[in-house]
C-alpha cells in the first residue's frame, strides 16, 4: 500500500466518522438535571432503573398537594426498582428551604432551563423514563399518584 | 440653474417635513429606568389625567422595598419609597401594584404570615397627599386565616374610594402532610375601601377559581368588571368575567370556552382594558396542547363578547398585557419563545381586532426570572416595563407612539 493510499484510507475513515450522526441524547440526559450538590445527573445515575420525574415549584399549590402521594409512590415502588426525582427551576436556596421544612425522602434536583423548552405550560408536569432515559409517559397536572390506577401504570413500565 | 437647485432642495425639505404620523408610528424609544440593578416586578398605571406611574421591587438581602416613580416630561422622576420589610413574599408572577386616584394613592404587596411557610397576606397602604406620606399598612382580607392571598388588581373609584379584587385562600387549608393538602377551593373576592382603608363593602365573586393566575380589572360604563381564570370541578380552566351592575355582581360567565383541561398551575392570567362600553380581554391558553394568545372584544361593557381572535398560535408562553389607546385602537403584549430565549411582542389592532402592526419591544428569556412584562397607555402612547435578566436583574421601560 503506497503512502498515498494510506492517506486516502485515513481520510476516508475520518470522513466517515465526521458524517455519521452523533448518538441523540436520551430525554433524561437532555434535561441536564443537577442534584442539590450541583452534580449533573445522567442516565448512568439511574442505575438501570426507570425514573419518575416530577416538575414542581414551591409556589404551585397543586404541586404541593400531590407530593404526599409521590412520597407514597417512593415507599412502594423504590423497592420494586423505581427512581423518584422532583425537579424545580427555582433558586437553589428556595428549593433547599422547602426540603428543610418538609420531610420528603425522594430526590430533589434543579433544572436550569425555561419550562417552555419542554412544552410545559403549567405545573405540575410528570414524566416516566426507562432505564435508558427514553420517554415512556408524560402528564400535565396533579394526580393522586399512589392510587391503584397509577400504581398499575408505573408497574406496567417495569414489566416492559 | 441656482433657482432650480434651490427649488429642489426646498421641495425635498417640505417632503421630509410632511412625513405622516402613520409613518412615525411604532417607533420604540427607551426611557432611562429609575430602578437600580437588582430591581424586579414592575407594574404600570395611568391615572385619569393621563399621568403614568411605575412601581417596582428592590431587594437588599432579606429587605424588600416597594418603590415608584412618575413620568414627567418624558422622564421618570427619582424613585420614592412606599414601604419596605424583611418578610415580604416576593414572587415572580404575583407582583405589587400602585394606583392613583387624584391625591389618593393606594399600593399593595404580599407579606409572609410566618417565616418558613408559604402562607401570605395582601398588605395595602394609602396616601392622601399624593405620596408624601403613607398610612400604616393593613390587610384588606378580613378572614384571619393563614393561607395564600394575592394576585391583586386595584381600581380608582368615585368619592375617593379604591376597589380591590384578589384571590383568597381562606378555604384552602386542611389536614395533610405538612399542611399542604386538602381543603377547599381558592376564591375570588373584592372590596371597596375608603381613603382611610376601611371596608365600605366586600363580596365573594367566585367560589372556585384557578389558584395561581393573575386577576385583572377595569371600569366600564356600568362599573368595575373583573376577569380571571376559572376552575371547574373537572379542572377546566378558562377565562371568566364578573361585573358590578346596579350594585349587584353578576354570576361568573365564561368569556370563551377554550376547554383547557389542566389540573395544575398555568400562572397565566388574563388582561382587560375598558372604556365606557368597550371592553377588550386578552389571555393565554394551551388547550389541546397548543399554546395561543387570544383577544375577545365586547361593546356592551362585558355582557357579551364576539368570538375571540387568535393573536399568536404556538411558540408563546403568554404573560399578556392590554391597553386601549385614545384613537380607539388596541394594543396587546405577550411573550414569544424560542428555546430558552424570548421576546416581548406588542400587537397593535383596530377596534375590531384587525392587525395593524406587530413590534418586538424587548429581548428577554422564558425563565420565571424575566417575570411579566406590563403595559399601559396615555393618549396614543404605549409604555412597557419588564425585568431584564442577567447577572443582576433590572426593571427597564420603553415607549411606543402610535
Amino acid at each position: 500500500m503506497t503512502k498515498g493510499h494510506t492517506l486516502l484510507a485515513l481520510l476516508y475513515i475520518l470522513f466517515l466518522g465526521a458524517c455519521s450522526s452523533p448518538k441523540e441524547k436520551s430525554f433524561f440526559d437532555q434535561l441536564e438535571l443537577k442534584t442539590m450538590e450541583g452534580k449533573i445527573l445522567t442516565v448512568s445515575d439511574l442505575d438501570g432503573k426507570p425514573a419518575f420525574i416530577n416538575f414542581w415549584a414551591t409556589w404551585c399549590k397543586p404541586c404541593l398537594q400531590e407530593m404526599p402521594s409521590i412520597e407514597n409512590v417512593k415507599a412502594i415502588l423504590e423497592k420494586e426498582g423505581y427512581v423518584i426525582i422532583a425537579v424545580s427551576n427555582e433558586d437553589k436556596g428556595r428549593i433547599q428551604g422547602f426540603i428543610d421544612q418538609n420531610d420528603y425522602s425522594f430526590e430533589f434536583a434543579q433544572f436550569a432551563l425555561g419550562l417552555e423548552s419542554l412544552n410545559i405550560y403549567s405545573l405540575p408536569a410528570s414524566y416516566i423514563v426507562d432505564a435508558k432515559g427514553d420517554l415512556l409517559f408524560e402528564h400535565m397536572g396533579a394526580r393522586k399518584w399512589d392510587d391503584e390506577e397509577n400504581l398499575k401504570l408505573f408497574r406496567s413500565y417495569l414489566k416492559n | 440653474m441656482k433657482t432650480v437647485k434651490y427649488f429642489f432642495i426646498l421641495a425635498l425639505f417640505v417632503a421630509m417635513s410632511c412625513q405622516t404620523t402613520q409613518e412615525k408610528a411604532g417607533i420604540i424609544e427607551s426611557i432611562k429606568s429609575p430602578a437600580n440593578m437588582g430591581s424586579e416586578e414592575p407594574n404600570l398605571f395611568t391615572d385619569s389625567k393621563g399621568d403614568v406611574y411605575l412601581s417596582w421591587i428592590e431587594k437588599n438581602g432579606k429587605q424588600a422595598q416597594l418603590l415608584y416613580a412618575k413620568l414627567e416630561e418624558g422622564r421618570w422622576s427619582a424613585s420614592n419609597m412606599i414601604s419596605e420589610g424583611k418578610n415580604w413574599f416576593v414572587n415572580w408572577a404575583d407582583f405589587p401594584s400602585l394606583i392613583v386616584n387624584n391625591q389618593l394613592m393606594a399600593a399593595h404587596w404580599l407579606q409572609k404570615r410566618d417565616e418558613g411557610t408559604y402562607d401570605y397576606d395582601v398588605r395595602m397602604v394609602m396616601s392622601d397627599n399624593s405620596g408624601k406620606s403613607w398610612s400604616d399598612s393593613f390587610v384588606p382580607h378580613k378572614d384571619g386565616v393563614s393561607a395564600e392571598h394575592g394576585f391583586v388588581s386595584m381600581l380608582p373609584m368615585e368619592n375617593d374610594q379604591i376597589f380591590a379584587t384578589w384571590l383568597d385562600g381562606r378555604y384552602t387549608k386542611g389536614e395533610g402532610h405538612g399542611g399542604h393538602s386538602g381543603g377547599g377551593a381558592m376564591t375570588l373576592r373584592a372590596a371597596i375601601f375608603d381613603s382611610q382603608g376601611s371596608v365600605v363593602e366586600e363580596w365573594e365573586l367566585d367560589d372556585r377559581v384557578c389558584d395561581c393566575c393573575q386577576t385583572s380589572a377595569a371600569i366600564t360604563s356600568n362599573g368595575p368588571v373583573v376577569v380571571y381564570r376559572n376552575r371547574t370541578e373537572d379542572e377546566i380552566r378558562d377565562m371568566s368575567i364578573v361585573r358590578l351592575v346596579n350594585s349587584e355582581w353578576t354570576d361568573p360567565e365564561i368569556i370563551h370556552s377554550d376547554n383547557w383541561n389542566i389540573a395544575g398551575c398555568p400562572v397565566n392570567g388574563p388582561a382587560i382594558a375598558a372604556k365606557e362600553n368597550t371592553v377588550a380581554v386578552a389571555w393565554f391558553t394551551a388547550s389541546g396542547e397548543e399554546p395561543r394568545v387570544k383577544l375577545a372584544l365586547s361593546s356592551d361593557a362585558g355582557a357579551s363578547f364576539l368570538p375571540p381572535i387568535t393573536l399568536r398560535d404556538g411558540a408563546t408562553n403568554g404573560r399578556v398585557g392590554i391597553t386601549l389607546l385614545a384613537d380607539k385602537t388596541i394594543t396587546v403584549s405577550w411573550m414569544e419563545i424560542e428555546a430558552d430565549s424570548a421576546k416581548v411582542v406588542l400587537g397593535h389592532y383596530t377596534s375590531l381586532g384587525t392587525l395593524i402592526r406587530k413590534l418586538t419591544l424587548a429581548e428577554s428569556n422564558s425563565s420565571r426570572k424575566s417575570g411579566f412584562p406590563v403595559i399601559t397607555s396615555s393618549g396614543n402612547t404605549v409604555y412597557m416595563a419588564w425585568t431584564e435578566t442577567g447577572e443582576a436583574s433590572q426593571v427597564k421601560t420603553v415607549l411606543v407612539e402610535f
